[in-house]
């Protein structure tokens, strides 16, 4: 770590770190009050406080001003910054180190053991992460340790990044802290010595285990006196635009396996060779392209590096160069001198022209430098498994139905493959496209005829519709899911498809029929109606992903007609050979599947009733709380938790195992559709208060518009620009009609969700 | 006089200057030595021009053949009609034209100096050809270990180049028809 501190003759103070400002002495309080003041502040009275980096004491020092706080940790990994707090900045953090409360721990802090919810404030204060090493403070895997650490109504703040310079890793920090569990609010403050250093705004993160909202951080009342920071009005930096609200939500995970942050810090404008086009770029247009992977490069330094060698080239002189090697030459042998004379006297009367010749070299030279730096820059890019959340456990859906998803569009996937799922444990582990494998989930099933036309739990019951020359014994076997084409939609080893209803109930689908099953006791429990609409679905899913298979295979297979024959010398070639043909291997095991699951043996599609909620394809609830579960033909058997009508209207005792299931959908649905409701209520109060916020905003510059006469030049503070006012009116209405907007969608969600929980609610009561 | 004349002919001006040189000690008259000196001084300006001239065209034929091969991956041309182009076709018409270009220097030193010049012409346009080729495939590819990537493009690139340039060589120094300068 380099530390360079530069006392200016006012006695103001810069302290550098690595070359990066870490504060100015004339406006840190800005930076220090920012950061940690909401974190105090919204924490209630915290008594516990942990400060993560900081080694200055500056953010010691507001920790300290909490009159209840009781204990501080401080962990920092440099001494040499601890010590310099203690002599050099001991007036400006008020001598905060040898405060009672504050205990010092020089350590690295993510390998400090923290104690589960043992602190009610985090401060994040991690200088700039300039090198792989030092982004590690920045991984999902670090906040999740935080948010372990955290109390139950404990607050975290994180410096981050400048959202305006380097959006993409700011976006990158935010969905990080999110993918950690946490609600994150990322705010910006403009931050002078910031600016003149050109890092941007500044921006921060503040999280919580609870929701944190921009109202919440408007309406603080800061407990003690700030010296540069308005706390309140910091919520006007918590406002993004929509475009860059989306961007939080699509941002990359940064982890520890797959450090992204550093790339996206390195390229914030995220230029790449795709974006080229078909013209041929002229030569600065290409240097412009050139991805910067090395902490220590930047932008400008491969332009300077690249400008340099045409220049230097450009300006030697061949002529005057041979004069004056001439004029050097009198030691050397007579031969040389002859041999110089003559190179003189050719060029004086060369027919070349030399310039032309520099150009040429100039530009021979800049392209094998342009070259060069394009194969550095393909930096190691180490593919990581998601691991983690296994299936069965992720939070599925109500089958392949839910939400009407029948008529929503198949979704694009057009992120290339970045876990090693294809090149490690395909065959063992299932993975997505994406290549992320997951924990194996085995289900448990026969999956040929037996029971085709039974139901209500036997398992010999059925008719063998499928395979009349199979005898109906039914042997259920273990079957592992090969590939996650959805949360709720797997493809098996065997071709089938399974979709995963609860922990413990499933339906499989193939050769165009699908039953639900117990995956308990593997048993079936009865056929269902094989809706065709959920046949169409599976189909455009896999024929979606098939096309990214595809591009995937091309891709390997480009690269391998290079590369293949080095195998046996690199292993990376040999993990790209396995990838290559375990991708094939899957293209092929989907198509075989599609052949296998057909189509569906109905001909039409039902329906739901505007009075009944889907519980699961082919499954209603009805408005009498009875369950309809339409079965093959598309006759309904109805339930009331006790007796089973079926099509025919013969009665019989609803089997417990069909009961038990149908309580297990029924209890996750109530689940999902609680929090759906809760998210949907957190966002429109959200939205609500944006809406205010925003009228009042426009309420503002309507006024300030009147004010100076209707000058459309006339310039107000947008953020952290500085635009017309017309702009700013224009700007402002467009947010209020994309809230309003988003408002009434999330009406329709909450309304369907509470009308779905009403009726799961009800009928779980009337079963009990 | 005359034997300066033959070594003009078979491009070897350095033969032709070390007997201008004994013609000039020898007494020969001062308008004839005058009169060879300029003859050299012409035919080697206009070999040297047109060794230029050749080798432009050589390097301008690799870098238009494999621009055009980089269109398409070598899986897309198919492998077998890929390596031919590659490595077989393309280096024997750029070492030919290459081989052309040497036309000064005599007849002892012209083999190694046509291959040279073949070789290192499309050895090192295939160097670029790949690591062009290969830096954009690798781009399209996200997933795996790209760690040992910068060494599999130094030897790969190494590895063609060379079978090119060689290839290239041993046809430059056959191309012994087109040696004399016009």
């Amino acid at each position: 770590m380099n530390i360079y501190h530069h006392r200016r003759s006012d006695d103001s103070l810069a302290l550098y770190i690595d070359g990066n400002l870490q504060f100015d002495s004339r406006d840190e309080a800005v930076y220090h009050e920012s950061l940690a003041l909401p974190a105090l502040c919204l924490a209630g009275s915290p008594k516990r406080v942990l400060i993560c980096g900081g080694g200055d004491g500056l953010a010691l020092r507001e920790a300290l001003r909490f009159p209840n706080v009781e204990a501080v940790t401080l962990i920092d990994c440099s001494q040499e910054v601890l010590d310099f707090a203690r002599t050099e900045l001991s007036d400006l953090n008020e001598n905060a180190l040898a405060d009672p409360r504050v205990t010092v721990v020089v350590a690295d802090a993510l390998e400090y053991p923290l104690a589960d919810q043992s602190f009610d404030v985090i401060v994040c204060d991690f200088t700039f992460p300039t090198t792989k090493e030092s982004s590690q403070g920045f991984t999902v895997e670090w906040y999740r340790k935080l948010n372990a650490a955290l109390a139950r109504a404990g607050t975290l703040a994180i410096n981050a990044v400048s959202p305006q310079n380097t959006a993409s890793a700011f976006a990158c920090l935010v969905s990080t802290v999110r993918a950690a569990g946490l609600k994150a609010l990322p705010y910006r403050v403009c931050i002078p010595s910031f600016r003149d250093h050109g890092y941007g705004a500044w921006g921060f993160i503040l999280a919580s285990k609870r929701r944190v909202t921009i109202s919440q951080l408007r309406n603080i009342k800061c407990p003690v006196a700030t010296k540069q920071a308005e706390i309140s009005l910091l919520a006007r930096g918590a406002k993004f635009s929509t475009k860059s609200r989306l961007g939080f939500a699509k941002a990359p995970v940064n982890n520890a396996a797959n450090p992204v942050l550093q790339a996206l810090l390195l390229n914030p404008a995220g230029a790449t060779f795709s974006a080229l086009g078909d013209t041929p770029p002229d030569f600065p247009h290409l240097v412009q392209q050139v991805e910067i992977t090395h902490p220590y490069h930047s932008r400008g330094m491969i332009e300077a590096l690249a400008e340099q060698v045409v220049g230097s080239l450009k300006s030697i002189d061949l002529r005057k160069l041979v004069d004056e090697l001439a004029a050097r030459a009198k030691q050397l042998p007579k031969r040389i001198l002859e041999e110089l004379s003559t190179l003189r006297e050719y060029l004086s009367q060369s027919l070349l022209d030399l310039d032309l010749w520099g150009t040429w070299a100039a530009r021979l030279f800049a392209t094998l430098i342009l070259v060069m730096t394009i194969a550095n820059s393909i930096s190691p890019d180490p593919a990581f498994a998601k691991g983690g959340e296994g299936l069965g456990h992720a939070s599925f859906s109500r089958g392949y139905t839910g939400h009407g998803s029948f008529d929503s569009p198949t979704p694009s996937f057009n992120t290339p493959i970045s876990g090693r799922g294809f090149t490690s444990t395909y065959g063992r582990e299932p993975v997505d496209i994406y290549g992320y494998h997951y924990t194996p989930h085995i289900y448990l099933y026969d999956n040929y005829g037996g029971y085709g036309g039974g139901y209500g739990g036997g398992g010999n019951r059925g008719n063998g519709q499928r395979n009349p020359n199979v005898q109906n014994i039914y042997q259920p076997k273990p079957h592992k899911p090969l590939f996650v084409l959805d949360d709720d939609l797997l493809a098996m080893e065997n071709g089938d498809f399974v979709v995963p209803l609860s922990e413990t109930v499933f339906l499989v689908v193939s050769e165009g029929q699908v039953n639900l099953m117990d995956s308990q006791g593997g048993k079936p429990l009865m056929p269902i109606f094989a809706e065709p609409k959920l046949f169409e679905n599976i189909k455009k899913e896999v024929d979606a992903q098939t096309t990214d298979l595809d591009r995937e295979v091309a891709t390997r297979k480009d690269w391998l007609s290079w590369v293949g024959w080095t195998s046996e010398l690199f292993g990376s070639v040999r993990d790209d050979t396995a990838e290559f043909l375990n991708l094939q291997d899957l293209k092929r095991r989907l198509a075989l599947a599609m052949k296998r699951v057909g189509s569906s043996t109905e001909s039409h599609s039902i329906d739901v009733p505007d009075d009944e909620v889907e519980l699961f394809v082919g499954c209603h609830v009805t408005s009498d709380n009875r369950v309809a579960i339409y079965t093959p033909g598309g006759h309904p058997a109805y339930t009331d938790g006790k007796t089973l009508i079926g099509p025919t209207g013969k009665k019989e005792p609803l089997s417990p195992q069909l009961k038990t299931a149908i309580i297990s959908i029924l209890n996750k649905m109530i689940k999902e559709a609680q929090k759906d409701i809760a998210s949907d209520a957190a966002e429109q109060r959200s939205l609500m208060t944006d809406q205010r916020s925003t009228e009042s905003d426009l309420a503002e510059y309507q006024s300030i518009q009147m004010q100076n006469s209707y000058d459309p030049t006339y310039e107000v503070d947008y953020g952290t620009d500085s635009i017309p006012v017309t702009q700013a009116i224009e700007m402002t209405q467009r947010d209020l009609s994309s809230i309003q907007l988003d408002q009434q969608v999330l009406e329709v969600s909450a309304r369907k969700s509470q009308k779905e929980l009403e009726r799961f609610q009800a009928l779980l009561q009337a079963w009990s | 006089m005359t034997a300066a004349c033959k070594a003009i002919e078979d491009g070897d001006f350095a033969q032709a200057r070390h007997h201008l040189n004994n013609m000039s000690m020898a007494g020969t008259s001062p308008s004839q030595v005058e009169e060879l000196r300029q003859l050299i001084f012409r035919k080697e300006s206009a070999a040297t021009q047109q060794n230029l001239s050749r080798i432009g065209t050589a390097l301008g034929v690799a870098i238009l053949g494999y621009t055009v091969l980089s269109f398409q991956s070598p899986a897309a041309w198919g492998p077998i009609p890929w390596g031919m182009v590659v490595f077989f076709l393309l280096p024997c018409f750029v070492g030919a034209l290459a081989g052309r270009s040497v036309t000064t220097g005599g007849p002892k030193s012209l083999k190694s100096r046509r291959f040279m010049r073949a070789f290192w012409i499309t050895s090192l346009t295939v160097a670029c050809y790949t690591i062009v080729g290969l830096a954009w495939t690798r781009h399209k590819m996200q997933s795996s270990d790209k760690s040992m990537d910068f060494l599999i493009f130094v030897v790969v690139a190494a590895v063609y180049g060379g079978m090119a340039g060689l290839v290239s060589g041993f046809a430059g120094s056959l191309s012994s028809t087109f040696r004399r300068a016009s």
